[in-house]
C-alpha cells in the first residue's frame, strides 16, 4: 500500500457508526454512507489494499452535500478535496473471526493524499445505492419502515399518505396481474376521473384503497420516533417489496427520470392535454405513438410492470401516461426521504 | 444437479432464483492475468465471513454472493470496470487487471437474467471449474 503522511492518532473513533447504505459497490464495497447516532453523516472510501487490510479513507460530510452528490449535482472529487471538517482520516481495517481492527490511523489533509487515492475529476455519481435496512420483527404480515433524522408533523402526513397511495394503486394491479377478475369498480375507478390533479387524484386512490380487503389494508401497529426509529405496519408484504424495488429504480435513474418527467410534461401541455380528459379518438394517430413510446419509456426506467393491466383499465392510453406520471411523482416523494436519510423502506 | 455451494446456499429461499436459467453464453469477468485463485471465486467463498457483514442482510444477497459475476460483452464489462475506476483508482489491485472470457454452457450451472448494466450471475454446478478453461482476453481498462 502506499506509505501515508498525516498525523497518526492511536484510536480510530469512528468505529461504531452505523451504515445507512453502500453507494458504490462490487463484490464488495467501494463507497459506503455510515452515519453516528447524532445523525451526522460519513463517507467510507475504499483506497487502497494489501493482502491483509483494506484501507479506507473517512470523513465528515454534510447531509446536503450528500443529497447533491447522489442526485448527480456534485462530484466526489469535490466532496473529497473539501472535506466539512478540513480533514479525513485513513484507516487500514482488518477482519479477524468476526471482529474488525482497526489499524495505522492517521489524520490528513485533501492535499496530501496521494493521487492514486483521489477520485477523478469528473465523478458524478451513475450508480445504484443499496440501502442496509434493519428489519424490526416482521415476517409475512409486518413490515418496517426504518426512520430517522428530524421529522416534523407535515412530514408524518406527507410520508404514510404517499406510501398509502401508492400501495394501494400496486395492490390492486398486481393482484390483476396475478389473475385476480377485473371489477366494474375497479374499471371505473381507472376511467371516470379527468386526471386533472386535486380532488380527482385523490378520489381515485381513495377508491383504490376502499377496494382492498380489511385485512390487507396499511395500518401501523407500533411507531417509534427515535434516531433510528420506524413505522411498523401490517399489510400484504409482497407490495411493500414491490414498493422498495419502484424506489429503488427512481433513485438509481433519478436525473434521467426527472429529465424524461419534465418532458413529457412540457409535451402535455403543448398538446394541452393538462387542462382536460381527453378521449383516445380526438388524438391523432402520430400523437398517439408518442404517447404510448412516452409510457414505456417511463415504465422501463420506474420498472414499471403495469403498463398492460393500466391500459386494460383506463382504456384510453394518454388516460395511462397521467397515472403512471402520478404514480412517479408519489414515488419520487418516497425516494426524497430515503436520500436524505430519513426513511429506509 | 448440484451446485458447488449447495451447502452454503442451500438454507436460503430461491436460491439459486426460480428464474434462472442454463444458457450457452460468453460471460466476461474481471481477472488477473497470472493465476490466482480470486479469478474463479465468488465474494462469498473468498470470504465467507462477509455474510454477515451489512451487504448480506437479505438471503437473496447471500445466495447471489455465492455466484460469479460476470458481464454479457465486453463493452459492458468495460464500461463497469471504467466507471468505478473513476473513484476508486486502486480497483485492479483486488478486481483484477484483466478481462477473461467464460464460455459457459448449460452443464456449468444456471444464470440470471442481465440487469441494465448487462451484469448477470452465474451459480455454477458442483465439480465445474473454469480455471483452465477461462480465456484472458485483454487488459480491463
Amino acid at each position: 500500500m502506499e506509505p501515508t503522511k498525516g498525523l497518526k492518532i492511536a484510536k480510530f473513533g469512528l468505529a461504531n457508526l452505523i451504515k445507512v447504505a453502500d453507494l458504490i459497490y462490487f463484490d464488495g464495497p467501494i463507497l459506503s454512507w455510515f452515519r453516528d447516532t447524532e445523525s451526522n453523516d460519513y463517507l467510507f472510501l475504499w483506497v487502497d489494499a494489501d493482502d491483509q487490510n483494506n484501507r479506507w479513507m473517512v470523513f465528515k460530510v454534510a447531509n446536503d452535500i450528500l443529497q447533491k452528490y447522489i442526485k448527480g449535482k456534485i462530484t466526489l472529487y469535490a466532496i473529497v478535496m473539501n472535506p466539512l471538517e478540513g480533514f479525513m482520516y485513513l484507516v487500514d481495517i482488518s477482519s479477524f473471526g468476526d471482529e474488525l481492527h482497526y489499524d495505522n490511523t492517521v489524520i490528513v489533509n485533501p492535499s496530501i493524499l496521494p493521487e492514486s487515492y483521489l477520485p477523478e475529476i469528473i465523478s458524478y455519481y451513475e450508480f445504484e445505492p443499496i440501502f442496509v435496512r434493519e428489519d424490526i420483527n416482521t415476517n409475512d404480515r409486518f413490515y418496517a419502515i426504518n426512520i430517522d433524522r428530524d421529522w416534523s408533523l407535515e412530514d408524518l402526513h406527507e410520508l404514510p399518505q404517499s406510501y398509502s397511495q401508492i400501495y394501494s394503486f400496486m395492490y390492486n394491479l398486481e393482484l390483476n396481474r396475478q389473475g385476480r377478475a377485473i371489477t366494474a369498480r375497479e374499471r371505473s375507478a381507472f376511467a371516470k376521473y379527468p386526471w386533472k390533479g386535486g380532488f380527482s387524484t385523490v378520489n381515485f386512490y381513495n377508491d383504490l384503497h376502499s377496494m382492498i380487503p380489511a385485512e390487507d389494508k396499511p395500518r401501523v401497529v407500533q411507531l417509534q420516533y427515535a434516531s433510528p426509529g420506524f413505522i411498523k405496519l401490517s399489510l400484504h408484504t409482497p407490495i411493500a417489496e414491490y414498493i422498495r424495488n419502484s424506489i429503488q429504480a427512481y433513485i438509481a435513474s433519478m436525473r434521467q427520470i426527472d429529465e424524461k418527467y419534465a418532458f413529457v410534461m412540457q409535451f402535455q401541455r403543448e398538446y394541452k392535454f393538462t387542462r382536460q380528459k381527453v378521449e383516445e379518438y380526438q388524438i391523432e394517430p402520430e400523437v398517439m405513438n408518442i404517447i404510448v413510446e412516452y409510457t414505456e419509456e417511463l415504465a422501463q426506467m420506474l420498472r414499471y410492470p403495469y403498463v398492460a393491466a393500466t391500459n386494460q383499465l383506463t382504456n384510453n392510453r394518454l388516460l395511462s401516461l397521467r397515472i403512471l406520471l402520478a404514480h412517479y411523482r408519489r414515488i419520487k416523494i418516497l425516494a426524497a426521504y430515503q436520500i436524505e436519510g430519513r426513511a429506509t423502506y | 444437479m448440484r451446485f458447488k455451494y449447495e451447502a452454503m446456499i442451500g438454507g436460503y429461499a430461491n436460491c439459486p432464483p426460480t428464474m434462472c436459467e442454463n444458457k450457452n453464453i460468453m460471460g466476461l469477468r474481471f481477472v488477473f492475468s497470472d493465476f490466482h485463485p480470486n479469478n474463479i471465486l465468488p465474494p462469498l467463498v473468498i470470504n465467507p465471513k462477509r455474510v454477515n457483514g451489512t451487504r448480506f442482510t437479505k438471503e437473496s444477497t447471500k445466495c447471489s454472493g455465492h455466484a460469479l459475476s460476470m458481464y454479457n460483452s465486453l463493452d459492458n464489462a468495460r464500461k463497469a470496470y471504467a466507471k468505478i475506476l473513476k473513484v476508486a483508482k486502486n480497483l485492479p489491485k483486488t478486481a483484477g487487471t484483466h478481462i477473461a472470457e467464460f464460455p459457459i454452457s448449460h452443464e456449468d450451472g444456471l444464470v440470471t437474467s442481465c440487469n441494465d448494466e448487462g451484469h448477470f450471475d452465474l451459480h455454477e454446478y458442483e465439480g465445474v471449474d473454469f480455471a483452465n478453461r477461462m480465456v484472458v482476453i485483454c487488459l480491463a481498462q
